[in-house]
């Protein structure tokens, strides 16, 4: 079955395409933000990070941003900074930033003290920043938990709503329903990409309702997807009739893994744990991560934005394990975070050429 | 002044001694310089700072072929400068060319994850070493207030956050079991408050300095001559050796002010060096003296001894070094924080125009730069951006640089 057009046209409007109605719009920037305690609450998530696909042509530039992003910022935060001064998310009523994720620090940082100088507009969401550390340890766990407790302040106090066993039990049913869904997609291929990403601009029911069977047209040498997040499916589709993509690693590239956890401490832990998070601690915890995650690819690709600080330090190791393995390694180098069509016929005859 | 040189003797001497001690084999470890130090210190464990290692690299013009070297291996040519140096130097394994021969494997590792590169590069270390890596944690300050430096020195409790001074408390003490167990020696706790208490008494002496450095009519000393005098005790905080040389050198000052001295005595304009020192030519900094008389006043290293150290201990000497730690670097590099501090110290210090180094590859030091840039700016201080790195001159043109700084003194001169 091809995508359902209502998974294109919210992959591609994104939070454009909310608007707030019964239900609060709660934003999210970044990954490990625990998604379904704060539906519990009764907000409806939407990611801000990944700006609308039209954004690349006429997203607004406003002065007071351009004034204080350095052109080394992360460009996910650039450009919500950008469309966070223009009003893009007045409707909203909060958004979480991760302080985990690479650019949602900054972008917490940038938006709250451009607020502050009175730089942009007073009126919009309010801001909050999640400290989740990516680790277990005991003093982590326990800072964690405390994390939770004042998030979960926050939400009583914006979205007015609190989250009891029933609206808990509800939130974790309709995510299961929605992973499972997600299990059966593909990994490989543009479209299912596409469908599993949509799910976050939309209620997991109603994402999980519209995810039907896709074709698995992936054929041919195993291809893993390597590197710094890529809101879009443009490896996919370079990618596409040169090998199948058995896994995409990258933020925005990875299936979530069928939610079994039933309280906050397990649904936090298990966010907390995720060894693919790149500030996953201790930090050999990522590394043997990526390093089996690789293993059985015949080719390995990475590409990183430009202003990378992380991904790049794992880049050699991973080469080495991975051509002991027998497979081949292939660094695309920069990838521009709209990358254009010399860029993606320049990248897919490295690829013809790394599979040759 | 003579503070400079016995400080720099000292630490010629007490380098050698430290190369004698690891060279023999004996345990040290390689920590982040925003680590917790005094651990370290008051067990007296040998501990080299990777930064300060960076800055050594690269003040023996080494850094272009390690930075070479690096793309060569492949990791990318953006990846951060300053932290990773030694790491480079280390892969690259060519010791006979490398200050003091080269490290040997440490047997510790520790770093903040403040930024996203550190847990990254201190992987790299703890696989080529096998040494156990401590990371600390940072989560953020979610309600920052600007004016940290006001609050930070008795209020931290409630400025940091209980949570996040808990966390950083517990982790701190699974460095110093790990410390324990490689010195085979029980941390004395109860002697670990008066060490603490000597470290702040050091910290308000420098505050002294910085004070007069701030109010002086002409700045009585260059800041190649302040960045030894308050980093290398600094390094030793709380030795007996630091404290004895903070005084010296505060007396120098003192006297230096009593007398009229002036490190540049046509000295016409106040400035101020935005980053971390330009190590790989410090002889910029004297480099507009006789031309415009313009002279550096201000650098981070002297008020953030002050500012960025002193914390009251309340009773609880590890909790205050933690309050200390959990935001050490964040200060300098965040907003609000760098904007509001850079506009108070450069009213404090009466600078007209302020040198911002703007390290793009090392972008956990460059972000703020912008907020800080138009905090200043609205207070009245020109600024000059200054695209480099402090430890890779590979794009670094002094003319130019020299031409850009030039321009903007001529209209300041008239």
């Amino acid at each position: 079955m091809p995508l359902a057009p209502a998974l294109r046209v919210a992959f591609e409007q994104r939070a454009d395409g909310l608007r707030a109605g019964g239900t609060p719009l709660v934003g999210v920037f970044g990954a490990g933000v625990p998604e379904v305690l704060i539906a519990a609450h009764g907000g409806q998530l939407a990611d801000v990070k990944a700006p609308p696909l039209a954004d690349a042509a006429d997203g607004p530039r406003v002065p007071a941003v351009d004034a204080v992003a350095e052109y080394f910022l992360d460009p996910f935060a650039v450009r919500f900074l950008h469309r966070f001064a223009a009003g893009a998310f007045d409707d909203f009523a909060l958004i979480v930033f991760a302080r985990d994720d690479v650019a949602g620090l900054a972008a917490y940082q940038y938006a709250l003290e451009l607020r502050r100088q009175g730089r942009v507009r007073s009126q919009g969401p309010r801001l909050y920043l999640w400290n989740m550390l990516h680790t277990d340890s005991a003093p982590a766990e326990t800072f964690n938990l405390t994390e939770y407790a004042r998030l979960q302040v926050c939400l009583r106090d914006v979205l007015g709503g609190e989250a009891d066993a029933q609206s808990l039990k509800d939130a974790i049913a309709r995510e299961a329903l929605r992973r499972a869904a997600l299990a059966r997609l593909p990994q490989h291929g543009s479209d299912a990409f596409m469908a599993r990403n949509a799910g976050r601009w939309m209620a997991p029911d109603t994402h999980a309702a519209l995810l039907a069977d896709l074709p698995d047209s992936g054929e041919g040498p195993r291809i893993v997807l390597v590197g710094t997040a890529c809101d879009i499916p443009v490896m996919h589709e370079i990618c596409a009739g040169l090998g199948q993509v058995m896994a995409d690693l990258q933020e925005y590239g990875r299936v979530p893994a069928p939610s079994e956890e039933t309280t906050p401490t397990a649904i936090l832990r298990g966010l907390s744990c995720d060894p693919l998070h790149i500030r996953a601690a201790p930090p050999a915890r990522f590394t043997s991560a990526l390093h089996a995650e690789a293993a059985g690819a015949d080719l390995v690709i990475a590409s990183v934005d430009p202003n990378d600080d992380g991904f790049g330090w794992e880049v050699p190791g991973l080469r080495t394990a991975v051509e002991a393995n027998g497979g081949r390694f292939l660094d695309l180098g920069f990838r521009p975070f709209r990358p254009d069509a010399a860029w993606r016929a320049n990248a897919r005859r490295r690829i013809e050429e790394a599979l040759a | 002044m003579i503070c400079a040189k016995r400080a720099t003797d000292y630490q010629r001497d007490w380098l050698r001694g430290l190369r004698q001690r690891i060279s023999g084999g004996e345990a040290y470890a390689f920590v982040n310089a925003d680590t917790p130090h005094e651990l370290f210190h008051f067990m007296d464990i040998p501990m080299v700072t990777n930064q300060w290692w960076s800055a050594v690299i690269s003040a023996k013009q080494l850094a272009p072929s390690y930075f070479d070297r690096m793309e060569e291996l492949g990791f990318h040519g953006h990846l951060p400068r300053y932290s990773s140096l030694p790491l480079i130097a280390q892969i690259e394994g060519d010791f006979d060319r490398q200050p003091w021969g080269g490290l040997p494997p440490p047997s510790l590792l520790c770093a903040r994850a403040s930024s996203d590169e550190h847990a990254r590069i201190f992987q790299r270390w703890s696989e080529l070493s096998g040494a156990p890596l401590h990371m600390l944690s940072a989560p953020g300050v979610p309600n920052p207030e600007p004016r940290w430096w006001e609050q930070a020195r008795d209020g931290w409790e409630a400025f940091y956050g209980t949570d996040r001074l808990d966390l950083l408390v517990a982790e701190m003490q699974e460095v110093i079991a790990q410390l324990e167990d490689l010195t085979g020696r029980a941390f004395p706790a109860d002697g670990f408050g008066a060490y603490m208490e000597r470290i702040d008494r050091q910290e308000r002496m420098l505050d002294e300095v910085s004070t007069m450095m701030a109010e002086a009519p002409k700045t009585p000393m260059r800041i190649s001559e302040q960045m030894p005098n308050v980093m290398i005790p600094q390094w030793h905080r709380g030795s007996d050796w630091a404290l004895a040389h903070v005084e010296a050198f505060r007396d120098e000052v003192e006297a230096r002010v009593r007398d009229g001295h002036a490190a540049c005595e046509n000295e016409r304009i106040r400035m101020m060096w935005i980053g971390a020192g330009l190590w790989f030519d410090t002889s910029f900094y004297s480099a507009f003296e006789e031309s415009h008389g313009a002279v550096f006043a201000w650098s981070m290293y002297l008020p953030f001894a002050a500012d960025g150290y002193i914390r009251a201990d309340h009773g609880d000497p590890l909790r205050a070094l933690a309050a200390r730690v959990s935001a050490m670097n964040e200060q300098l590099h965040q907003p609000p924080w760098v904007n509001e501090w850079m506009v108070e110290q450069a009213r404090r210090y009466r600078i007209e125009v302020a040198l911002m180094l703007v390290p793009e590859h090392d972008r956990f030091s460059g972000y703020g730069s912008n907020f800080a840039r138009e905090a200043l700016k609205a207070a009245g201080v020109r600024v000059v951006e200054i695209v480099s790195d402090m430890v890779d001159p590979r794009d670094w043109d002094g003319d130019a640089v020299k031409a850009q700084v030039t321009a903007v003194l001529d209209e300041v001169t008239g």
